[in-house]
């Protein structure tokens, strides 16, 4: 009961499929790109456009290439492949997984659309000029995104959305778990999504206007999160029965407290909380610290829950 | 800059340390230490590149002791606790950034292939000693273990005897 | 032992106790930023005389530590030993003596000591990363060089087991570490008179104000040391007419440290042939007081009336040795340990427990 198997992937003595830090991955990076998606409309609307940095323009275009990552990580688990592979041939109205798969597609489209509207005339020029044979569908394309950019600007949020509760109901239809099939993983794992975006883009080359906004918004995030765990939890320990009850055990005196407490709770969301409220109030730089530790919470987050759930039956 | 030379008086830090140690000493029974968890967290960086490696060296087999990972250790979880409360006293001080400490007439290179060295030195030498000079220095110190004091001023000794060596790096 | 369920890290509240240590390490970590040990300039100084801050402020957290420690359990709160013992680790004079040379010149080549390259790397200095990965490499190295032999046996020369100054110099710890305290005083108005010598000025005439409230402070707290050598602690001390050692223990120091312990088995001798701890001696309770001191510790299985110094009682007697987990793992299947000459302890495999410190 006491082992903590923090870091095994592939088949138990069972047989039982036992996932791993593939999946884990892949719910980060999801819940990431969700949280990029959301970011970069918002952001753009509050920072007038001439005093946008370039990291923020182009912006949506890093939501389809961590997306891709995330699936690579996922395809890695041979598994899981298999199941990719079903959803796409039936599709089911009714299985989230299922329309969880379509999302995933209508999201390359979407980002690409809003990223190539705010490219600038010399970047536009430059692929222009770089595939001259494309340039007339390149410059139709182009002129369709910009006239309806506010169109895209919304359907990136709604998609970010879909995105973010998408990855924490992911996890419920793996196996019927406890810890994995509550209604409140869904807003948790979509607000530390957009935690972990807002992250991402701290990390970027962004303006000081861009952090400061970015920094409140963030600080609010962790708050929720934070709330969104207590809720969790205590919806686990009360409704989810007897089961519920063993689960919620793990995180409190059971064998992932130490590490879910300290890892996820207090390096991955007190203390970035601490250190972008010091810096927003006192005007110090903690540069890339607060930002890298908020990932890394975020993924300790979902790589502990998908150990969690299959420790608890 | 002026605030960035801000530090606390050595005697009023040196209380503020007796007393975080009494703290451990009468709540946890455990000493601080910090070249512990650098040991099992290199047994589990070699865990994970060479399993078998691992395996067929009693040490580090026994280094994991009876439980299933390595990491899961009273030091390890003080050392990154270690970790997070340095980076909060840099930031709330502003000291926190991308830097390199060096003499003027060190290069980075060199100041960083020192600092690698003197680490690895280090290394050894805190498994000889059964701990660094947090572990086996102050705490075994401060419960007067024969050991801890003779580990203790032979690191004094060790330190004067080699410091007119590496002067220039410091100057 | 101690006034809080985390005592072994090996019961139920584990989990608990590895999270205090992340906000016990978290003080400790801010502590040592604010002492200034994130800084390679500032711990080297001290290696020239410029500036005495390390020795001041470990000397000032040794004296604090110890003498909150023997103040506490002079007043019967804690026992000193015990804790003492759960905290150091064994004495080996000659890894340590080397040990300790070695980590000072890795001390000045780096610039930091192992646990505060960690806080110089959370401040973000590229210096203290690298000497907490080369700390990593080396911890590592030494596992594979234990490999060697000659050097294994390097590695646990000069065995001495617990050994603490009070044994040594035979003293009640609490005016040893008044005197210590006292000491320590002394060297620091020392340091400072090097440090103004090196530097050129001149020490000045009045201390600052923070300096003699720290060194009043240390200086109270000595004296209350003291004191509580006068307080009627054997009244606290009669409820337990003497000290013991668990099976656990007992087991785990068979297992892992055997040299360290003597054993002494004071049972009618047939009770000693039928059961009996691996490597201990049959004696009788009355020829106790007439066993030589071979500075190794003592404990007697049995029931003896009055135990020599340094002697500590089983507690539970052979039932409770019997009934220990370990021993019963150790023993399953197999016949008895056989008899103390053939050394039943040797049979044993050894992890390693006790390396202590740090490197525990």
């Amino acid at each position: 009961m006491y082992e903590t198997e923090i870091f095994r992937s592939g088949f138990d003595s069972s047989g039982i499929h036992v996932w791993g830090w593939e999946i884990a991955v892949y719910l980060f990076l999801g819940g990431m790109t969700a949280g990029l998606m959301i970011i970069a409309p918002l952001l753009s609307r509050r920072v007038p456009e001439e005093r946008q940095s370039r990291a923020l323009r182009l912006l949506p275009f890093a939501a389809p290439v961590l997306l891709s990552l995330g699936m690579l990580a996922l395809l890695l688990d041979l598994e899981f492949e298999l199941h990719v592979f079903r959803f796409y041939t039936a599709l089911r109205i009714t299985s989230p997984m299922s329309w969880g798969a379509w999302i995933l597609l209508l999201i390359y489209p979407a980002t690409l659309g809003l990223g190539s509207a705010r490219l600038s005339a010399e970047e536009t020029l430059s692929l222009v000029s770089r595939w001259p044979r494309l340039s007339p569908a390149f410059s139709s394309v182009l002129s369709w995104t910009r006239r309806n950019v506010e169109a895209l600007e919304r359907l990136n949020v709604i998609l970010g959305v879909a995105l973010g509760a998408y990855t924490g109901i992911l996890l419920g239809t793996l196996a019927a778990r406890a810890l994995w099939s509550s209604m409140w993983l869904a807003p948790l794992f979509l607000i530390s999504g957009f935690s972990a975006g807002a992250a991402a883009t701290m990390l970027l080359p962004t303006t000081s206007e861009e952090r400061d906004q970015l920094r409140r918004w963030d600080v609010m995030a962790m708050a929720a999160e934070i709330g969104a765990l207590a809720i969790f939890f205590i919806d686990l320990a009360s409704d989810g029965g007897e089961r519920g009850r063993a689960a919620a055990a793990l995180f409190f005196g059971g064998p992932y407290t130490a590490f879910f407490w300290a890892v996820v709770v207090i390096a991955g969301l007190g203390m970035p909380m601490a250190l972008e409220t010091i810096e927003s109030r006192r005007h110090v730089n903690a540069a890339v610290l607060a930002p890298v530790l908020l990932l890394i919470g975020g993924l300790a987050l979902r790589w502990i829950f998908v150990l969690a759930g299959q420790a608890a039956v | 800059m002026e605030r960035a030379e801000k530090f606390w008086n050595p005697y009023l830090a040196g209380i503020a340390l007796g007393l975080v140690l009494l703290t451990t000493f009468l709540v946890m029974g455990k000493e601080l230490g910090a070249s512990g968890a650098a040991n099992r967290i290199g047994v589990f960086i070699a865990e994970v590149l060479a399993p078998a490696h691992v395996a067929a060296n009693p040490n580090l087999a026994a280094t994991k002791g009876d439980r299933s990972n390595v990491l899961d250790d009273w030091l390890v979880f003080e050392v990154l606790g270690v970790f997070l409360g340095g980076a909060l006293g840099a930031v709330t001080a502003g000291r926190f950034g991308a830097k390199v400490i060096r003499g003027s007439a060190t290069t980075i290179p060199v100041r960083l292939a020192f600092a690698f060295s003197g680490g690895v030195l280090m290394g050894l030498a805190a498994r000889a000693g059964r701990g660094c000079t947090s572990g086996q220095a102050l705490s075994g110190g401060a419960v007067l273990s024969v050991g801890a004091w003779i580990f203790m001023l032979s690191v004094f000794a060790g330190g004067y005897a080699f410091a007119w060596f590496v002067r220039r790096q410091w100057s | 032992m101690t006034f809080f369920p985390f005592t072994a890290l090996s019961t139920a509240a584990r989990q608990e106790g590895l999270l205090v240590a992340v906000l016990i390490g978290m003080a400790f970590g801010f502590v040592l930023e604010r002492a200034a040990f994130g800084r390679a300039d500032k711990l080297a100084a001290q290696f020239y005389l410029r500036d005495m801050r390390v020795f001041k402020v470990m000397f000032t957290a040794i004296v604090t530590a110890m003498l909150g420690l023997v103040i506490t359990s002079g007043l019967g709160l804690t026992n000193l030993r015990d804790i003492s013992e759960s905290i150091a680790s064994f004495t080996f004079i000659w890894p340590m003596l080397v040990g300790g040379f070695v980590l000072g010149v890795g001390f000045i080549v780096s610039g930091y000591c192992p646990g505060t390259s960690i806080v110089s790397a959370a401040s973000g200095n590229f210096d203290g990363l690298f000497t907490v990965l080369g700390v990593i490499t080396g911890t590592f190295v030494y596992s594979e060089l234990q490999q060697i032999p000659k050097f294994q046996q390097f590695h646990n020369s000069g065995a001495r087991g617990s050994w603490f100054l009070y044994d040594v110099i035979k003293v009640p710890p609490q005016a040893l570490a008044a005197a210590v305290a006292v000491m320590a005083i002394l060297a620091f108005i020392g340091a400072e008179k090097v440090e103004a010598i090196v530097s050129g000025t001149r020490p000045a005439l009045r201390p600052p104000r923070v300096r003699r409230y720290a060194f009043a402070t240390v200086s109270a707290l000595a004296v209350v040391a003291l004191v509580t050598i006068a307080v009627p602690t054997t009244q606290v001390m009669a409820k337990q007419p003497r000290s013991t050692i668990s099976a656990a223990d007992l087991a785990r120091a068979v297992v892992d440290a055997p040299w360290t312990i003597r054993i002494i088995d004071v049972r009618d001798a047939a009770l000693y042939a039928k059961d009996r701890v691996p490597g201990s001696i049959n004696v009788s309770a009355a020829s106790l007081s007439d066993l030589p001191d071979d500075g190794r510790a003592v404990v007697i299985v049995g029931d003896a009336s009055r135990l020599p110094p340094n002697a500590r009682l089983l507690a539970g007697g052979i039932a409770a040795w019997k009934a220990d987990p370990l021993v019963k793992a150790m023993t399953s299947g197999g016949p008895p340990p056989p008899p103390p000459s053939v050394a039943g302890a040797a049979t044993f495999s050894k992890p390693k427990k006790k390396a202590g410190g740090c490197s525990s």
